[in-house]
């Protein structure tokens, strides 16, 4: 499982950097591509807080705006299937408040040119799974997959619009695989 | 203790070709080799893996003998055995597909260059011949093999226009005579069943992932690479499989459902198709698996001179009541 997500977060990360490599998020004073997984952050849950209201920080009071937070939630096991199919769900947050030079009014553009860079992140729909456990990435036998994804309703909290998308990625459980 | 309802969490089904030329189904005995170990091969049985569905159903009716005024019912005959199987496969492989299909199915071999194009694959490039030495899965080539490791290959014998059952350990197909000109010596290789991933090339040996169907190679036998499986509905061939059903009780109870004989029923290369996973975020997969309908011939139990279609067996639980 954690190999399916590892690969599915490096591809999300690395779709983004070709898609707008601008889109960045400086995180303990790194600066990279603004995808993060909540789980992995020092503060998760202040970066995965409910709906659109991500007013948490990632550490140092830095707002978490413009960048993709995924929290992952449902897992489900298909044992049908010869090698057992998991199932994970992904929530995708993420939230704008719009750009300083335009006093914050070109929210709705900025949340929709998101949209289409998520879109886009999740397209192709699979990637080779791999794993990051030794010092090198191995690229397993099996690929990582997902659905379409569902858009949540924009959500407006104060100066912010944001919404969740959600997508449930798949991925088969290799010999030797938690 | 009581034996109570037999628990468990699927069907696990095999499968062994019927020696079509004597019409002799591979042995079983559920009394010496019903305890076999789940996913552990009995003598040649092909393990198919756990099924996603399985479906068994009886038309063997009792009819009334009535006599009197008013009819009264003095005794019931059965008025015949039938027997039918249908199974979804939770996986794709060559024999799925072959089950599945209930036609025709061949290997889809690697075609050499601007050979003209064909459905069930063109003109292929030259076999290559198994040495002396070889085993059911170490196939010992020459130096110069092309195989390479992770490829698909079939071995079996050149076709040279011989008529009766084709294919070496299964059959393939049943040669009757060519009103249209031969098959070339492929042919075989064409429809059998002796396919197998290649696991590694060293020095010209070639190690199989599992062992060949047919087990060690026949001098002259050749292996050629295979791109793919295909099947095709039309044509008069009817295959013959043996099937056995396994359900594993969680108290290590087991039920056994022996199908001798089994041969394609209804339509033929039938697949079903579901949404992936069901719920809020659909996401527009879905999963498509073979299916197999399949109608059970007669055997003649040895004990008594009795034709049956089906054999049920239950194995109970250690210290259950029977």
């Amino acid at each position: 499982m954690q190999n399916a997500k590892d690969s599915f977060l490096v591809a999300m990360r690395d779709r983004l950097q070709v898609l707008n490599a601008a889109r960045t998020v400086e995180v303990r004073g790194a600066e990279r591509a603004a995808v993060l997984v909540a789980e992995n952050e020092l503060d998760g849950a202040a970066v995965s807080a409910q709906g659109t209201a991500v007013t948490g920080v990632v550490p140092e009071n830095v707002p978490l705006l413009d960048a993709f937070v995924l929290v992952w939630s449902l897992l489900a096991v298909d044992a049908t299937e010869p090698m057992a199919l998991q199932r994970m769900r992904c929530e995708v947050r993420y939230a704008t408040a719009g750009t300083k030079e335009l006093s914050g009014l070109d929210r709705g553009r900025v949340l929709a040119a998101m949209d289409g860079e998520l879109r886009g992140m999740l397209q192709p729909a699979v990637v080779a799974k791999r794993s990051f456990a030794g010092d090198a990435a191995v690229t397993m036998a099996t690929n990582v997959f997902w659905g379409v994804a569902e858009f949540g309703p924009a959500v407006t909290v104060g100066d912010r619009v944001g919404r969740v998308a959600t997508v449930d990625v798949f991925a088969l459980t290799e010999a030797g695989e938690a | 203790m009581p034996a109570g309802a037999v628990v468990a969490s699927g069907v696990r089904a095999y499968f062994a070709p019927v020696d079509r030329t004597n019409v002799l189904p591979v042995p079983f005995d559920p009394a010496a080799m019903g305890r076999f170990a789940a996913g552990t091969v009995p003598a040649g049985w092909m393990d198919v893996g756990r099924l996603a569905e399985f479906r068994r159903g009886s038309s063997s009716p009792m009819t009334q003998v009535l006599s009197g005024a008013p009819a009264v019912v003095k005794m019931q005959v059965r008025a015949k055995a039938e027997a039918e199987v249908s199974c979804t496969f939770a996986g794709w492989s060559k024999v799925a597909m072959a089950l599945s299909s209930g036609a025709q199915a061949l290997n889809l071999l690697a075609v050499a260059t601007g050979v003209n194009a064909n459905a069930s694959g063109g003109g292929t490039v030259a076999a290559e011949t198994v040495q002396p030495g070889s085993t059911a899965t170490v196939l010992c080539m020459t130096g110069m093999t092309a195989v390479q490791a992770g490829d698909v290959v079939v071995v079996d014998i050149d076709y040279a226009g011989e008529t009766g059952y084709v294919g070496s350990g299964a059959v393939g197909a049943y040669a009757t005579g060519w009103s249209s000109g031969v098959p070339d010596v492929h042919w075989t290789r064409r429809v059998s069943f002796n396919v197998q991933r290649v696991l590694s090339v060293q020095s010209g040996v070639v190690t199989l992932a599992a062992p060949r169907m047919a087990g060690v190679p026949r001098v002259g036998m050749k292996l050629a690479r295979v791109m793919g499986f295909v099947d095709r509905e039309g044509g008069p061939w009817v295959p013959e499989w043996s099937g056995l059903f396994v359900v594993d009780g969680v108290q290590g109870d087991r039920v056994l459902w022996h199908y001798p004989r089994l041969q394609p029923a209804g339509a033929s290369a039938a697949e079903v198709s579901a949404v992936l996973a069901a719920g809020p975020v659909a996401g527009g997969l879905e999963r498509w698996r073979l299916s197999a309908q399949m109608r059970a011939l007669p055997v003649v139990d040895a004990n008594d001179g009795v034709s049956a279609v089906c054999f049920r067996s239950y194995l109970p639980a250690a210290m259950r009541l029977v």
